[in-house]
């Protein structure tokens, strides 16, 4: 196929006729290309969206689990309910264990 | 105009115009074939950059599945105050004040009037915050103007990732940091498992804000850091904080440590160290516990008498004459801390009683010239040895050896290590030698760490480890156990018997800075509980008590024992077994 033929559109024809199906498939593979193109941004987006939220979530996690741990702390809740009359059990508990 | 004229200037004209374009040629030449390699990788060079894919840092847990090491982001938060309207800005300003000071602190006036100042003098960056966490960080968020974000309302913030310790100034030296400068504590010693391996991701810019991966794959994965779970249990460390804390106070002692070990395997359930900060408060500031040595006075006679024992020299039931004003011991007079009426006493009483002046004469009358044989016999015990305990920063304990050269070895050296001095230990390495005799006779490592995980699943169990199976005979451990136990319902330590718990163990008042004019002193106990079937040893040592307030093993250091191990006592159950009959 000769430059002029290429540069003049002559390759879409052949015997006179318009050969159309390649000229659809080669713009559709256009689109296709240019939409993956799309998809793959969209997702590197959304991955960086994920990530962020991820990093907010185990920092909140961490966060309100800190704080729950504090409270836990034996000293800490004896400290709220000592003036209730409650008092620190030097007794040893009993653990009850069945056996068959 | 003559026509000649016409002609000549549009001929200039075109040949200005031909250079020109030549010269755009020439320079797009020179920057596609001449530069165009440079030019090529600048290109590539800003919109293609290599990012790094920071491993997690593993987090450190108690055993009792407690977070005591965690990597999360912590925020920075700053305000443009030129960047809101006059009148949004105005508006705003007493809401955004008042919740600032709720969140923050300081008063409602203090924000409303720096921010005023702030935006009159043209500032465009004020710091409302730095190293908050996630919680507060959403609070400051939602407040009025700050929701209006960057560009409308001038809120400000950067997030940074950054290690965090929620239980606070609590078992802090033992957990340790690690950055590039300074590294100790458990994050020192587990830095290369808990660090992880950063990876590598090649990206591509597509704005100014995003880049997109090149490949679906990191180009390096990041190796994630593996969690430690330790064998600290939390409401033990925190029931020995409060009562250390507690003591520390009250005597104005200038520092203290605790140490919990499970007797069976030398697993470290409470470590705490906390010393005078300058405001006068008890914080951990050093690992009293692991790295000072001291020391420790009469809890090493234990080791004398188990000496005795071992060399057959003695029985419990034997009955010592001597002085009760004194005993001459080369050019010193060794007296006890209060004097005894009568001049003799039974060998379990004078342990009991804890008698300077019986130890130092048995010492002298059995030793005196084979200095060796009693030593050796400590060394054997592994009195003079390292626990090889996993934190950085034990020191080698002093045990002198008996020599001919008066420079090395003086011969009063020997009753002096008899009951205490001379001879330098830590705490751990004295507890590891409790712990032994609890455990009869045999000494366990001490270690802190039991699991090393990833994702939840155990990938490495560390064991425990025997470091020596027999200490001493099994027969000469029970006569201890059973010394140690009188130590605590007739002798030093009858103030710390609890109707609770069975206690036994050993009090130890030493002197230091004795060699100066303000003679201080160190309170230990050391010892284990329930005496019967002993579960955990322990030891407390209290550093330099007001010793107008007191300054006895017994009280100081006793009573901080007592009130751990009856607390302890009231949180570890006891299995009750029930038959099921079907």
């Amino acid at each position: 196929m000769a430059f002029n033929d290429i540069i003049s559109g002559n390759f879409f024809w052949r015997q006179n006729r318009l050969q159309l199906f390649y000229l659809i498939v080669l713009v559709l593979f256009i689109m296709l290309s240019i939409w993956l193109s799309h998809i793959s941004d969209e997702r590197a987006r959304y991955t960086n969206k994920l990530i962020r939220e991820n990093r907010k979530l185990k920092s909140e996690y961490v966060s309100l689990k800190s704080k729950l741990m504090k409270k836990q702390l034996r000293s800490e809740v004896y400290k709220k309910v000592k003036d209730r009359g409650f008092i620190i059990p030097k007794r040893r508990p009993y653990k009850i264990v069945t056996e068959e | 105009m003559k026509k000649g004229n016409i002609t000549t200037r549009t001929t200039v004209m075109l040949m200005l115009i031909i250079v020109g374009a030549l010269l755009i040629l020439l320079q797009l030449f020179r920057i596609q074939y001449i530069d165009g390699t440079y030019y090529r990788s600048l290109a590539e060079k800003y919109s293609i950059k290599e990012f790094k894919v920071p491993a997690n840092r593993g987090n450190i847990y108690s055993a009792d599945d407690k977070l005591l090491a965690v990597t999360v982001p912590l925020y920075k938060v700053a305000f443009d105050p030129q960047v809101a309207k006059e009148y949004v800005f105005n508006q705003n300003l007493p809401a955004l004040a008042k919740g600032l000071s709720s969140i923050l602190g300081e008063s409602e006036n203090y924000w409303r009037t720096r921010l005023k100042k702030a935006r009159k003098k043209g500032s465009r960056y004020v710091l409302i915050a730095k190293n908050i966490d996630f919680s507060q960080f959403e609070k400051l968020k939602k407040l009025p103007l700050f929701n209006l974000g960057r560009y409308k309302g001038g809120f400000i913030f950067e997030s940074q990732p950054a290690r965090i310790y929620p239980f606070g100034n609590m078992l802090r030296r033992t957990i340790g940091v690690a950055r590039s400068d300074i590294k100790f504590g458990l994050e020192g010693a587990y830095h290369k498992i808990l660090e992880g391996k950063d990876g590598k991701r090649l990206k591509q810019k597509i704005n100014s804000r995003t880049w997109k991966p090149i490949n679906n794959f990191n180009e390096t994965e990041p190796v994630e850091g593996k969690d430690l779970e330790t064998t600290i249990r939390m409401d033990f460390q925190d029931i020995a904080h409060q009562a250390l804390s507690e003591q520390l106070t009250k005597f104005n002692a200038d520092h203290g440590t605790v140490i919990i070990m499970e007797v069976k395997t030398g697993a470290i359930k409470a470590m705490v160290n906390l010393g005078r900060n300058e405001n006068g408060n008890y914080v951990e500031k050093y690992n009293y516990a692991v790295g000072e040595k001291y020391e420790p006075g009469s809890l090493m006679k234990t080791f004398t008498y188990l000496t005795f024992f071992e060399d057959e020299k003695i029985d419990t039931s034997d009955i010592v004459h001597f002085q009760p004003a004194g005993f001459q011991y080369y050019d010193r007079i060794i007296k006890d801390s209060h004097e005894h009426e009568k001049p003799g006493m039974r060998v379990s009483e004078a342990l009991a009683l804890s008698s300077n002046i019986v130890t130092v004469k048995l010492t002298d009358s059995f030793y005196r010239s084979h200095p060796k044989r009693f030593i050796d016999k400590w060394i054997d015990m592994g009195i003079n040895k390292k626990t090889g305990f996993e934190i950085k920063g034990e020191p080698e304990p002093l045990l002198p050896y008996p020599s001919k050269d008066i420079k090395k070895w003086k011969p009063i050296q020997l009753g002096m290590i008899s009951f205490g001095y001379e001879v330098m230990l830590t705490p751990l390495q004295i507890l590891t030698l409790y712990n032994a005799i609890a455990n009869n006779g045999t000494k366990m490592k001490p270690y802190l760490v039991q699991k090393i995980k990833h994702n939840n699943k155990t990938i490495k169990k560390i064991p425990p480890e025997v470091l020596e199976k027999h200490m001493a005979s099994k027969e000469n451990i029970k006569k201890i156990q059973k010394l140690l136990r009188k130590v605590v319902k007739e002798g030093t330590a009858r103030n710390i018997n609890s109707p609770y718990v069975k206690i036994a163990g050993k009090t130890g008042t030493s002197q230091t800075e004795y060699w100066t004019s303000n003679k201080q002193y160190i309170a230990s106990f050391a010892g284990y509980f329930p005496a019967d079937k002993p579960e955990y040893s322990m030891i407390v040592v209290i550093h330099k008590p007001d010793k107008s307030m007191g300054y006895y093993g017994n009280v100081v250091a006793g009573k901080v024992f007592q009130k751990i191990a009856e607390e302890i006592n009231g949180i570890v159950p006891r299995e009750f077994i029930v038959k099921n009959e079907k």
